[in-house]
């Protein structure tokens, strides 16, 4: 269908195509298939992690430019989470944690919320609000979600100061347990980014889960074990339901397993216990449950994004 | 067998669409739409990338023509893997540097010097490769003395200047550039041109998408020209441009309405002898006009290969009578090499400057003689010509 004018035949030489030719569709054995083993995208990220720290970078020096306050904002508001929190449910008896005063306690909870509520609204924001990025540029996409991933464990740190403050007003020092501490951001970290990959690349193709994804962190706050310790799941007993006496604790793990992690980290840090390895195995398989379907979701869905969005 | 060599591109069979109901996401409206697929109807879709082909050597460089909304900007996001085709083939080796558009990773309320590490990392280089590069990026872009100044407070040529200019050092196999030159100023668009020339001649692949065709003449070997999501021609940058430039000036004449009083019956260029005209000669354009009444107008005569860049144009005013007429205008030396040329003519009438004839191309003539000096092609077209000319009416 291509028409040699005045070449001598090789590619060299001008061709003219007549469009009239071509068939409406491609060969059904021609289409592309979308198919990325989650190890070779883990790897593609990986080796374009400093863009994951340049949009982290970028967003955080973004934010408190024009802020008189500046980089103070990221250490005030947590300061005044504690102060308030402090006030209000030190008075409520219902919660109250033998050992531990219970502005402790329930900041920790908050911390691990905040990590993952924090992490969910901006990071499934992340792609929709670059948008110019997005269709413009290269690199993996899942750096959109992970740098905001990063930007709230920068945040997390920073609040780790108020609670050093908090600890020495109330003689508190944390228990030598604290050292599984790593084990349990794992879990947290695994789930967050399963939860926002998902959230993200489910958010290009359906605006409506913007709202949605407030709500959940509405419910979530209290359908957490933030406020309130895991062990009330411990000897439910619900009539209507036949339960007598039923230990909900590890059918909630792995339904969340953030419960699990404030679990943990309150049990370790705070009261000094050994982790409780059943439930930390049971949010841990939890966790990398979401991580797979989270990154499956995001990697089927990543065709579109600079189509769609 | 395609070459996999760093620096090539492979495109076979690209075939690339979007949906074409770009409509309300509501509820209601989804709803029918999978109704509609589970009864079997196909959804709608829009081809803008059909069977391309086509393959760029290691150094080689491709010029992507065409009109607005003909897939240039679609091929180099597929190219760059920004999206994914919908069929076929694409493939790039070795590192890749894409310019898709200059002002896009630039963040208004970070500073030069945040916006030159931030986006050279998104585009690819590590931070050592960016502070490596720092002050020739800066000096590049001509913002040395705004560098800690916050990007929304410069101007929109000095974000485009930064954008570039770290795109520019990116050091990769393969650079694909879409219509960046755009904005800027004259200079800098040289400067740009330049700094391409020099990344070419370092054995990188271009890919570059520009409406500047003379940017695309001076730049690139190959050119390719995109019609309605298919290549219409590709080959040599040149004759690909002819092709082009030909069929936006048969567009242009068409698209013509407004009825001329002075109508245009009979063009011709000769040598002096009468023959076919001679470069470097003397050459007269005869050309029989018919005029409702006399005037005095002013004659411009331009001389173009292909579309609407003349290069040349002499003018003259001078009555003339009602009726039909000749006008002669001797073209004491004809500065263009051999090939195929466009006669342009425009009559102005003095009394109410309006346009008696609109300027258009009304005829075509071959000039013989030696052939154009190859590489700078680019320079021809850009070049402002001064040709002397004798003028004088029957």
């Amino acid at each position: 269908m291509a028409v040699d004018v005045g070449g001598d035949g090789d590619r060299e030489g001008l061709k003219i195509f007549d469009p009239s030719t071509l068939p409406a569709s491609p060969s059904p054995d021609l289409f592309y298939r979308h198919h990325v083993s989650l190890p070779s995208a883990i790897g593609k990220v990986w080796s374009r992690r400093e863009v994951i720290f340049a949009l982290a970078e970028r967003d955080v020096r973004a934010s408190y430019k024009q802020a008189a306050l500046g980089m103070a904002w990221a250490l005030l508001s947590p300061v005044l989470q504690v102060v308030l929190f402090t006030l209000i449910f030190s008075r409520v008896k219902a919660f109250h944690v033998a050992h531990v005063p219970y502005a402790i306690y329930a900041y920790v909870g908050i911390l691990c919320w905040t990590y993952f509520a924090g992490a969910l609204s901006s990071g499934g924001n992340s792609m929709i609000g670059n948008i110019n990025l997005l269709q413009k540029t290269q690199f993996p996409r899942e750096c959109f979600p992970l740098s905001q991933m990063l930007e709230q464990t920068l945040y997390t740190t920073i609040a780790l100061l108020p609670l050093a403050i908090l600890m020495g007003y109330n003689g508190f020092a944390p228990k030598i347990e604290i050292l599984w501490f790593p084990l349990f951001i794992a879990v947290e970290a695994m789930f967050t980014a399963g939860v926002i990959l998902a959230m993200a690349a489910l958010i290009v193709y359906v605006r409506d889960l913007v709202q949605v994804m407030a709500i959940i962190s509405q419910i979530g706050l209290f359908a957490t074990p933030v406020i309130w310790p895991l062990d009330k799941l411990q000897n439910i007993t619900y009539a209507p339901l036949g339960l007598h006496h039923v230990d909900l604790r590890p059918f909630y793990c792995f339904f969340n397993p953030l419960a699990s992690v404030m679990d943990g980290v309150r049990g370790t840090m705070l009261l000094g216990q050994q982790p409780d390895w059943t439930l930390l195995g049971i949010g841990a398989l939890s966790a990398a449950i979401y991580f797979v379907i989270g990154y499956s979701i995001f990697k089927r869905l990543e065709v579109g994004f600079a189509d769609i969005s | 067998m395609p070459t996999s060599a760093d620096g090539s591109i492979v495109v076979e069979q690209l075939w690339k669409r979007f949906r074409a109901d770009r409509g309300r996401p509501r509820l209601n409206d989804q709803l029918a739409k999978i109704g509609g697929r589970l009864t079997g109807k196909e959804r709608e879709f829009r081809w803008v990338l059909k069977d391309i082909n086509f393959e760029v050597e290691p150094g080689g460089t491709l010029g992507l023509i065409g009109v607005n909304g003909s897939g240039k900007s679609t091929l180099l996001k597929v190219l760059s893997h920004t999206m994914y085709q919908t069929a076929g083939r694409c493939e790039t080796y070795g590192r890749l540097g894409a310019l898709l558009e200059v002002r896009g990773g630039i963040h208004p309320l970070l500073s030069g010097r945040e916006n030159i590490y931030m986006y050279g990392t998104i585009l690819g280089l590590s931070r050592r490769q960016v502070a490596e590069r720092f002050d020739t990026i800066v000096e590049f872009a001509e913002v040395s003395d705004a560098i800690d100044r916050q990007v929304k407070y410069y101007s929109s040529g000095m974000q485009v200047r930064l954008g570039f200019s770290i795109a520019a050092h990116l050091d990769a196999d393969i650079l694909l550039i879409d219509e960046v030159l755009a904005v800027g100023d004259a200079n800098f668009q040289q400067k740009c041109l330049s700094r391409i020339s020099e990344v070419v001649a370092n054995g990188t692949t271009l890919l570059f998408v520009s409406h500047d065709l003379a940017a695309v003449e001076a730049t690139c070997e190959r050119a390719i020209w995109l019609t309605e999501a298919v290549v219409r021609a590709s080959g040599p940058t040149r004759d690909v441009l002819a092709q082009y430039r030909g069929a936006i000036e048969e567009h242009a004449a068409l698209t013509t309405t407004t009825e001329p009083s002075v109508r245009v019956l009979k063009v011709e260029v000769t040598g002096p002898d009468g023959g076919p005209p001679q470069s470097a000669t003397q050459a007269l354009a005869r050309l029989v006009l018919s005029a409702p009444k006399a005037s005095k107008a002013k004659f411009v005569v331009g001389v173009s290969q292909g579309t609407a860049m003349p290069i040349f144009v002499v003018r003259h005013e001078m009555l003339h009578p009602a009726g039909d007429f000749e006008l002669r205008c001797t073209l004491h030396n004809l500065p263009i090499p051999q090939g195929h040329y466009s006669l342009w003519l425009a009559v102005i009438d003095s009394a109410d400057a309006h346009p008696a004839q609109e300027w258009r191309p009304v005829g075509s003539f071959d000039v013989f003689g030696p052939t154009a000096v190859r590489p700078p092609q680019g320079a021809m077209v850009l070049s402002p010509v001064y040709v002397d000319a004798a003028w004088d009416l029957s």
